[in-house]
């Protein structure tokens, strides 16, 4: 023997079995073996999960999907957005997901190791628990990978980040990555063998190709995977309404995955434990699939789009509060107060090219969200509508503002609320000039705004003419103007003719025709605009 | 009890040190729905190899995996190790001290060689990781696959699988190695390398080794036990079984005439097996028929030639059809 020998370890509790007599020469390698059945086998557990664990690490199918969930965070990262704590979170999941999906290619092969190979009692740990030692090792492997993906993050996003989130949702990544082992894991058990990830990996790619390259096309086919598509999402995340800041919806998610995740256990159990406790392991699976699929449901019906989340639902609710600068209100939402500053630094020199009289008519700056419908729990209807997601690669969110804003100010009623004409009216002039009032904006995005905003109300020739000499005249002259005939100007009763003489502005075109397209193309030549304005309708706007 | 015991009654054990057998079975039973694999087996086991014989069916394998915690028995009495393998905790408590080579091992095929015993040593729960590299190491140096070691099992031969099982079972040294048919397709220097392997190993362990190879089992077992039809037929060591053929192993230079049990040999003569009070084969009176053309000549019997004369012609086989 080459191994170095020691005298015999403990026997356990109670002292050796007479059948296993004193002095006889180990091994120094089985040093654990005196330990008690329990410590022992959760100690042969643990080891196995480790063992597990190590050999996942290096699975070129999560090595592929470590590269590609990386990958998928360094380009959110690189994203023109302002990057908030909810884009952080929604990176996190689907970093999370692609990284399920390399653990269910890589557990399989381990999960078939278990069921097919081993059958024979080698040590103390039993086929389940040497089962359930593969699917802990994945989890490990899981949970490291989505700790290196939110440390990747908190790099990237070094300093405050703005944001609605949970500290419950910081938990979420790390149940979505245990989605994958827990189905391989189900699916190796009741099939025996590869069959399922064979069907994954010749189906996944096939979505891939068929939607890049042959998608509308065929319209049944088309059906046929979309509906797959829906389906698998579905699976994922079955719930309409979605935000890591809502507390009861992040419970709802919550629930869901931690059912589903453990009904995919005790399902695979069902197929490997012993067999008087597999009919208990099913019946445990069916009760908390049914529970996972309950939770979805509920959720499904009682938050989805149109059903306002009230403020004292969102995590934080006790810090929502508005607050005025230079008597303009914002309310932002719990964590976006930063915001704040920047949304009046939009608004800011707007105020000061108005009348002071003007901020009577000021309206609230109300953010609300895209991941849910924020109620806005009595706020007047003249309020400027912001959300949670901010793009840096245009000046279209200050844009987005300034236009609320002179809707509001000049009491138009937007597009999308009701049409209305508001051809030969000065303030359709004056609110299209103030929804392009951005410094910070080229004149090519001032003038296709201010153009854009004019469309809508089905101007005239003429009123194209003023405007396009008004959006030349230096804000000063404009702002005296406005300071000494507000009143009638900003009425409906102000009319294009009177704003074109206080301006010294020539008069050019029809008042009664429509501009023609040449008239735009000339307004807003040097944009990337066409412009097709919208055709002379519905009720003058009152 | 069935078993002819050429030794110490039941089972005829060395016991161990602490004067216990390591395995003690009761009126064993093990039935797959209407068929008895085993029925009624009493045994003692103690340290040292001890073989068990037996045609295909016999109830070897079923006899080992009862041992080895794999099967419950339908009744009787089973202890290993001085535990009850029904109770949870004490089979636990066997696994720990057990080293088990099943019949056509089947392992996990994208493992290396040493990736495999490792993934058993942590089952066997050997140590560290240091520790336990150690002991695989030690494990596949003893079947001679070190140089295999990163190969992948469905890269080794047939042998080398089963040489890389048997290293399974012998992780830790055992207290109690059970080995069902563990030199098929080993080449004779491997055999040679595990018989001396099995001998270092039964000085402090029990060892029980199912075979058909009735060479290793002459050349390693101090007890041999032949089971037929779930019973235990024969107890005692190999002389004892041996003695039991003297007298009734021939050999002759002519075909000895239908009826006979005898088989050709390489050299063109014929072994002839008999059995006193068949009514078959040469009567004692024209035995001794000198070396002349068609007499029978006695010879010392050979392992091989009890087990048959136990198993074989005892239940009229026809091993002389077989043979000619």
């Amino acid at each position: 023997m080459s191994g170095a020998v020691t005298g015999r370890g403990g026997e356990g509790p109670g002292g050796g079995p007479p059948g296993a007599g004193p002095g006889r020469p180990r091994t120094a390698a089985a040093g654990s073996r005196g330990a008690g059945p329990l410590t022992g086998s959760a100690l042969t557990f643990g080891r196995l999960s480790w063992f597990t664990a190590l050999r996942l690490l290096v699975s070129p199918f999560l090595l592929v999907a470590g590269a590609l969930a990386v990958l998928m965070a360094l380009s959110t990262a690189n994203q023109p957005l302002v990057h908030t704590r909810s884009d952080l979170y929604e990176s996190a999941v689907t970093s999370a997901l692609i990284v399920a999906l390399g653990l269910f290619a890589a557990v399989t092969f381990p999960a078939i190791r278990e069921v097919r190979y081993g059958r024979s009692p080698v040590g103390p740990l039993g086929r389940a628990g040497r089962f359930l030692a593969v699917g802990a090792g994945a989890a490990l492997v899981g949970w490291a990978c989505v700790a290196a993906l939110l440390a990747l993050d908190a790099w990237q996003y070094a300093g405050p980040v703005p944001g609605l989130v949970h500290p419950l949702s910081h938990l979420t990544p790390f149940v979505v990555v245990l989605v994958g082992p827990a189905g391989a894991m189900a699916l190796v058990a009741w099939t025996r063998s590869y069959t399922p990830l064979l069907l994954i990996a010749l189906v996944v790619p096939t979505y891939g190709l068929y939607t890049i390259t042959a998608f509308d096309t065929a319209q049944s086919v088309d059906r046929v995977v979309t509906r797959v598509q829906s389906l698998a999402l579905m699976a994922v995340d079955p719930f309409p309404v979605h935000s890591p800041g809502v507390p009861v919806l992040v419970q709802l998610y919550a629930a869901y995955l931690g059912l589903a995740v453990l009904g995919l256990v005790a399902l695979a159990l069902a197929a490997t434990g012993r067999r008087a406790s597999r009919a208990a392991a099913l019946g445990t699976a069916l009760v908390l699939l049914a529970g996972a699929g309950g939770t979805a449901a509920h959720g499904a019906t009682a938050y989805t789009w149109g059903v306002p989340v009230s403020d004292r639902l969102l995590y934080g609710a006790d810090t929502v509060s508005c607050r005025t600068r230079e008597g303009v209100t914002y309310c932002p939402m719990p964590g976006y107060e930063p915001w704040v500053e920047q949304w009046h630094a939009v608004l800011g020199p707007v105020l000061a090219a108005l009348p002071e009289s003007a901020a009577d008519d000021m309206p609230v700056v109300w953010q609300d969200s895209t991941r849910f419908d924020r109620d806005p729990a009595g706020l007047p209807p003249s309020r400027v509508v912001v959300y949670d997601v901010r793009f840096t690669d245009g000046p279209w969110w200050r844009l987005d503002i300034l236009d609320g804003t002179a809707r509001a100010v000049f009491g138009l009623t937007p597009l999308w609320e009701s049409l209305c004409r508001a051809d030969g009216q000065s303030r359709l002039l004056l609110a299209a000039w103030m929804a392009g009032l951005d410094p910070k904006s080229g004149d090519d995005d001032r003038r296709s705004r201010s153009g854009m905003f004019l469309g809508e109300y089905s101007p005239s020739q003429q009123d194209l003419e003023v405007l396009h000499v008004l959006l030349e005249l230096p804000e000063e002259r404009v702002s005296e103007v406005l300071r000494d005939h507000w009143e009638e100007l900003s009425s409906p009763r102000g009319r294009t003719e009177e704003l074109a003489g206080l301006l010294g502005i020539p008069l050019r075109g029809s008042p009664h025709e429509s501009p023609a397209q040449r008239d735009w193309d000339r307004l807003l030549s040097g944009t990337d605009m066409a412009y097709h304005a919208n055709p002379a309708s519905g009720p003058v706007c009152a | 009890m069935s078993a002819e015991t050429a030794g110490t009654g039941t089972g005829g054990a060395a016991p161990s040190p602490s004067g216990a057998p390591s395995v003690r079975i009761r009126g064993l039973v093990r039935r797959y729905g209407a068929r008895t694999a085993l029925d009624g087996v009493d045994l003692d086991l103690g340290p040292g190899v001890t073989g068990l014989l037996g045609r295909n069916g016999a109830g070897k394998t079923t006899l080992l995996r009862c041992l080895a915690t794999d099967l419950e028995a339908t009744r009787g009495e089973v202890s290993v190790l001085g535990r009850n393998p029904e109770r949870a905790a004490e089979r636990t408590e066997i696994r720990r001290r057990l080293g088990y080579l099943p019949q056509n091992p089947e392992f996990y095929p994208y493992f290396t060689a040493f990736g495999l015993l490792d993934y058993m040593a942590v089952l066997k729960e050997l140590g560290g990781r240091r520790a336990r590299h150690e002991e695989v190491r030690r494990g596949l140096r003893r079947v001679g696959l070190y140089d295999r070691r990163h190969s992948r099992v469905r890269r080794l031969s047939g042998g080398m699988r089963q040489r890389l099982g048997l290293a399974a079972a012998l992780l830790g040294d055992p207290e109690l190695l059970l080995l069902d048919e563990p030199t098929i397709g080993l080449d004779p220097e491997q055999r040679i390398r595990f018989r001396g392997l099995v001998s270092e190993l039964a000085v402090h362990s029990t060892v029980v080794l199912s075979t058909h190879q009735i060479e290793d089992v002459a050349a390693l077992c101090q007890r041999v036990l032949c089971l037929d039809g779930g019973r235990i037929i024969f107890d005692g060591t190999p002389g004892q079984l041996v003695d039991r053929a003297r007298g009734h192993v021939w050999e002759r230079s002519g075909h000895p005439g239908e009826g006979h049990t005898a088989w050709r040999l390489a050299d063109g003569r014929y072994r002839v097996l008999t059995v006193a009070g068949s009514g078959r084969g040469p009567s004692p009176a024209g035995a001794p028929g000198g070396s002349g053309d068609g007499g029978l000549v006695p010879v010392e019997p050979t392992l091989e030639d009890a087990y048959l004369l136990l198993t074989g012609v005892d239940r009229d086989l026809g091993l002389e059809q077989c043979a000619r």
